[in-house]
């Protein structure tokens, strides 16, 4: 025990001695997210990423879908199936989901379909699918092999083809269109051409250090990772088979490997028992490591990355966000924590320089990927001093401006330091800034700018240094100057305070202003861009980048987060890092583009210094801020990250519909709404919305919501497109559109409408003709009217009607008086009746029959019993039914008339009804000398009839008969 | 009777792979044991042992906790190299105190319901059984303990001499994996992590 504190206190001291620390990890930024349900707390055995880079969770207790801010259940009906096993997407977009219980389903429109054809052969766990370029679906099982569909069916690799096991853990698709499939005993290769199946096995016997093959995965350059239960990982050329074994793994000592995610540079391990192992490229291995000590993983059931390059790691119910390698901090020690820094340099030799709280620190990386640290005490200062600048000349030598002390120089081999001596200016004085190129060297600072240059004995702390301000620089002195750069054409750039961009060219001094189209004459950093443009960032009014002849200015407007850029600096790959207060943005000078790091990713109270950015050798951009001391690495190979924006939903009246197929709507599903989402799991809370409405709107409507609805849409054709942004919505920003179309209802289209026009117009055509019809129809009537009228009139009035009657009245009179009384009252009547009848159109049969029997009386008394009229007609019948006024008059009066009337002859009229007709019909007995008649009589009551009814009036003219038949009319006619 | 005894161990094996449920396992180990007693014994290719050791602790920030049991009671098909090992909950001893094996038995384990811990499974390592000398295998199977069931890869160094098989192996097993609750009271007497060791002697089945 003593001993062992011995050596501790000995190693410590020798470290002390050495003004070393122990070494310390760059640690990524974390945040954790947990899964919980009311009732569970699901683990998360798999995460996938789909071709939006939407996240998606399998858990023991289903499927969820992660968007940044919340988990959203996939809704399912099967309860036996909970514990997922695999998770993928392929080429068409369609999510695969493998349960332990042996069953796949499907993801459409966030519903899942259990595909029935395996749920009750496979007994396996599906461990993996992957979908080959001829759109074969591959899965594995844990027992029983691979399956693969084709042509609708199912197809079996297992033992009887060569495999070399039927558990099957992981499997990748090759790019020569094999799949690789991890086993208990080592890897298959498996190839199907034309329905034959070709394995080949690869395993201890070739070299792989452990035959049980946990996880498998493919890097960028297209070699092989390789995960196993007891050895830790190694790497295979898929070209050459050539495995490699690396540091890591030579004596592996930690458990079972779940997941390997290669990166650019890193590869990262989850591992069963040891939490994420971080392997850098050579192989050092450290754990990931968080900055709340607090957080301890252990099993680690999934890893994978995002298309922001943000690492997403499984445990349990939690799903962390790690910064990967794109962004990791280096927080120092408790006893020196690395904060309230001014400045940061990385030097050629791959020191990191920086200056936390008053002190000057030197932390120099490690072979294993961390860093030592030293301290350098400037003790030729009155008092500690704040160091606001640094600089490395082309000697080594680190030049250290100081707050109210002046500039030192540092000798990194021997760690003196000495101050530098010269202008009334420089001495004692606040430095803002030291660049040089070869040996000249510019400072500036509260007191204008300083020209040094490094004479003989440059690698020396003797170095001959002769500092002046040199007579085209004298005009900005006692003025603040924030930056100098030296430019690649030998031009010096210096951003002022309120005297706009200063340039000294050919020993002459020219000043850019806002008259130039500055943004502001106020200049805080300066940067040259890869193909020379000037790069400054101003105080309030945004950057702006300065091509020799004009200025373009970057601002809010144009995506920036920050208006007030505080240091500047152009990347390996031309991209501009702007460091403000409260993040970084980086600028794609070719595209305009800017992305933003911050709060979210633990960028929160930055507080950068006009000097808080470097590059080190490696292209990696070091920022040194009051917060802290961070590193990125700017991306190289993958494409600018941007957010994917996708329609999530379609809902008619808040019913979904599935957009693949429905496009048409009615004129009344005209409620349309649109749910959409994009994804920047980096900060989801920074991602703008534009959509615009083709056909309804023309301008793009801003917005924060994930939906908007279309309440009452007139017909027409329509085209949703919505656009996601993490700063300003351009055209190039990706875009989700939908094209849909709202019918016309049927009364709106043009052919229903002419034809209703053309229905119309026949209508009213017709209305009008049969009113016209109906009019001349009353018209004839009276006309007929009027005719029978006098007719009859004239016929009755007929002085032989009268004479005849007026004889038999005194025949009548002589031999019995009391009946002239009776002939004359029904001469008498009959004339009444036919005056009050002749104006009606129709009058009752009844009361026809009665004016036909005082006719019928008063030509009895003439012609006594030859004369017979036999009426057979029913009372119902008589009252029932119409007739036009003196028709049976008119035709007895006929028959009379046509007859010879006598004792031989007797006239017989028979009155009768059968098959819905009114029958007279008369004997014949033709009188020899025909009575002149007009005719007129007959053909009135037809005339008549055929204004009242269709039914015609039948006329027989027999031998020995006439028949008249008439229709019978009913009240309805009336 | 040798044929019925091979033709049980494909059906177990057929077991391994095929999710057979826990009762079944049972029962198909409970009749591959009667039929071992009664049979007559083979030429050399079922090894079995009825007086293993297993011992468990659980190494908690303020208390550690240990108990042990002879009665691992195991089958070993050379031929086929599947395995199955089984111990009685009951048979555990040691502990700090009565009432904490009453705890062990009732609360945590729940030993009315789930009498034993099985573990069966298959070696995936090559290896002859017949050639004496010391190795490390790895033993794949199915955990069943709380009625819940892992599938492990458990180390196993494997001593063969005069047709003795000796068998050591230690694994953990996290009681989250088995749904075995603690209560947070004790959370700091109990480890989330137990570690197991076994020890077992197996001799040719006669």
């Amino acid at each position: 025990m003593f001993r062992w504190i011995k050596r501790y206190l000995t190693v410590s001291a020798f470290f002390s001695l050495l003004g070393m620390q122990t070494a310390i990890a760059l640690i990524p930024i974390s945040k954790v997210y947990e899964l919980k349900t009311d009732i569970y707390k699901p683990r998360i055995q798999k995460i996938m990423r789909d071709q939006m880079g939407m996240l998606w969770v399998g858990t023991d207790h289903g499927i969820f879908q992660f968007n940044g801010l919340e988990f959203i259940p996939v809704r399912s009906n099967d309860t036996t199936s909970k514990t997922v096993s695999a998770m993928y997407q392929d080429s068409r977009n369609k999510i695969w989901i493998g349960y332990e219980n042996g069953r796949i389903a499907t993801i459409e429109r966030n519903e899942l379909t259990f595909i029935s054809a395996f749920g009750n052969s496979l007994n396996s766990s599906i461990s993996a699918f992957a979908e080959d370029s001829e759109g074969k679906l591959f899965f594995t099982t844990k027992g029983e092999g691979v399956f693969y569909f084709e042509g609708g069916r199912v197809f079996n690799v297992n033992l009887s083809d060569g495999m070399s096991d039927n558990y099957c853990y992981t499997a990748v698709l090759l790019k020569d269109g094999r799949l690789c499939v991890g086993t208990d005993r080592g890897l298959n290769f498996i190839r199907i051409e034309k329905k034959k199946i070709a394995v080949s096995s690869f395993s201890s016997v070739q070299g792989l250090p452990d035959n049980i093959v946990r996880t498998l995965s493919v890097d960028h350059w297209g070699h092989l990772w390789i995960g196993m239960q007891d050895q830790g990982i190694c790497r295979l050329n898929l070209e050459s088979m050539q495995l490699e074994v690396r540091k890591e793994s030579m004596q592996w000592q930690l458990s079972q490997v779940n997941g390997v995610l290669p990166l650019e540079n890193e590869v990262w391990l989850a591992t069963e028992e040891n939490g994420v192992q971080i392997s850098d490229s050579i192989g050092n291995m450290q754990p990931l490591l968080f900055q709340d000590p607090k957080i301890k993983l252990s099993r680690i059931n999934d890893i994978t990355s995002d298309l922001e390059q943000n690492v997403w790691i499984a445990s349990g119910n939690l799903l962390i966000r790690s910064s990967g390698e794109k962004l990791k901090f280096l927080y120092g020690s408790a006893s020196m924590p690395f904060r309230f820094n001014h400045c940061i340099l990385a030097d050629r030799k791959g020191n990191i320089w920086f200056s936390p709280d008053q002190q000057l620190i030197k932390a120099t990386p490690t072979s294993n990927g961390e860093f030592t640290y030293k301290k350098y005490i400037i003790t030729s200062t009155k008092q500690l001093t704040d160091i606001v600048t640094l600089y490395e000349d082309t000697y080594g030598f680190i030049w250290i401006g100081t707050m109210g002390e002046g500039v030192f120089r540092l000798n990194p081999s021997n760690g003196k330091i000495k101050k530098v001596h010269g202008q009334d200016n420089l001495e004692n004085s606040s430095i803002l800034s030291i660049k040089g190129q070869n040996d000249d060297i510019w400072i500036t600072g509260f007191n204008g700018v300083v020209k040094c240059h490094i004479g003989e004995h440059g690698y020396s702390d003797d170095a001959l240094l002769s500092c002046i301000a040199t007579p085209e620089i004298s005009e900005l002195s006692n003025n603040y100057v924030y930056c100098v750069l030296p430019d690649k054409k030998g031009r010096i750039w210096m951003g002022t305070d309120e005297q706009g961009l200063a340039m000294i060219e050919d020993n002459k001094i020219h000043f850019y202003t806002e008259k130039d189209g500055l943004p502001s004459n106020t200049i805080h950093c300066i940067t040259e861009g890869m193909n020379g443009d000037i790069w400054i960032g101003t105080t309030d009014a945004g950057v702006s980048v300065f091509d020799g002849k004009k200025f373009v200015n970057y601002s809010i407007n144009n995506g920036l987060s920050d208006a007030s850029p505080i240091s500047i600096h152009s990347d390996k790959n031309g991209n501009i890092w702007i460091v403000h207060t409260n993040g970084i943005d980086i600028l794609n000078p070719a595209t305009g583009k800017i992305l933003f790091h911050g709060a979210e990713e633990g960028l929160e109270e930055l507080n950068p210094d006009p000097n808080s950015i470097s590059q080190d050798r490696n292209g990696n951009i070091w920022i040194g801020a009051q917060s802290g001391i961070l590193v990125s690495r700017p991306f190289s190979f993958q494409v600018w990250p941007q957010p994917k924006v996708k329609i999530t939903g379609i809902s008619v009246f808040l019913q979904d519909i599935d957009p693949e197929k429905q496009r048409d709507f009615a004129y009344d599903e005209n409620n349309i709404r649109f749910d959409f989402s994009s994804i920047w799991y980096s900060d989801p809370e920074k991602i703008r919305y534009a959509y615009l409405l083709e056909g309804y709107t023309t301008k793009w409507q801003e917005t924060k919501d994930r939906s908007v609805i279309f309440p009452k849409l007139p017909p027409g054709k329509y085209r949703f497109r919505v656009r996601g942004s993490l700063n300003i919505l351009e055209k190039d920003t990706p875009e989700a559109n939908f094209s849909m179309v709202i019918h016309a209802p049927i009364w709106q289209r043009w052919w229903f409408r002419s034809l209703m026009f053309i229905a119309a117009s026949i209508f009213f055509y017709l209305l009008i003709r049969r009113r016209e019809e109906r009019l001349r129809k009353v018209d004839r009537l009276q006309k007929e009217k009027i005719q029978f009228q006098f007719e009859t009139l004239r016929s009755q009035v007929n002085p032989h009607f009268l004479f005849n009657s007026f004889n038999t009245l005194i025949t009548v009179i002589e031999e019995n008086p009391t009946k002239a009384v009776e002939y004359v009252e029904r001469l008498s009547e009959f004339f009444r009746n036919i005056v009050t009848y002749r104006d009606k159109d129709l009058i009752q049969l009844d009361e026809e029959l009665t004016l036909l029997d005082n006719y019928i009386f008063i030509q009895k008394k003439r012609y006594g019993d030859s004369l017979q009229l036999n009426i057979n007609l029913d009372k119902t019948t008589r009252h029932a039914f119409l007739i036009p006024p003196l028709t049976l008059q008119l035709l007895a009066e006929n028959a009379i008339k046509h007859n010879s009337v006598s004792k031989e002859t007797p006239l017989v009229i028979d009155l009768f009804v059968s098959m819905e007709l009114l029958y007279v019909r008369n004997n014949m007995n033709p009188k020899i000398q025909k009575e002149k008649s007009t005719g007129l009589g007959l053909q009135n009551i037809v005339s008549r009839y055929k204004l009242l009814t269709s039914l015609p009036v039948k006329i027989d003219h027999a031998e020995d008969h006439f028949t008249v038949a008439l229709p019978l009319l009913n009240e309805s006619l009336s | 009777m040798l044929s019925f005894c091979s033709n049980l161990f494909s059906t177990f094996t057929l077991g391994e792979t095929t999710l057979l449920n826990r009762t079944m396992n049972r029962l198909i180990f409970l009749l591959v044991f009667f039929s071992l007693y009664s049979a007559t014994p083979p030429a050399i290719k079922l090894y079995s042992t009825h007086d293993g050791d297993v011992a468990f602790r659980s190494e908690a920030p303020q208390e550690i906790i240990s108990a042990k049991s002879n009665q691992l009671q195991g089958i070993l098909d050379i031929d086929r190299k599947v395995f199955v090992f089984r111990v009685e909950l009951k048979t555990f001893e040691g502990f700090n105190s009565g009432l904490q094996r009453e705890h062990f038995n009732d609360k945590f384990l729940e030993t009315e319901t789930y009498p034993e811990v099985i573990f069966s499974g298959k070696i995936i390592e090559d290896l002859n059984f017949q050639a004496d000398g010391v190795y490390s295998i790895r033993a794949k199977g199915k955990l069943s303990i709380h009625g819940i069931e892992q599938e492990r890869i458990v180390k196993v160094a494997i001593t063969i001499k005069n047709h003795l098989i000796y068998i050591e192996s230690k694994f953990n097993v996290l009681l989250a994996d088995h749904s075995i609750k603690v209560p947070k009271v004790v959370h700091e007497k109990i480890s989330s992590e137990i570690g197991i060791e076994v020890k077992a002697l197996l001799k040719p089945k006669s």
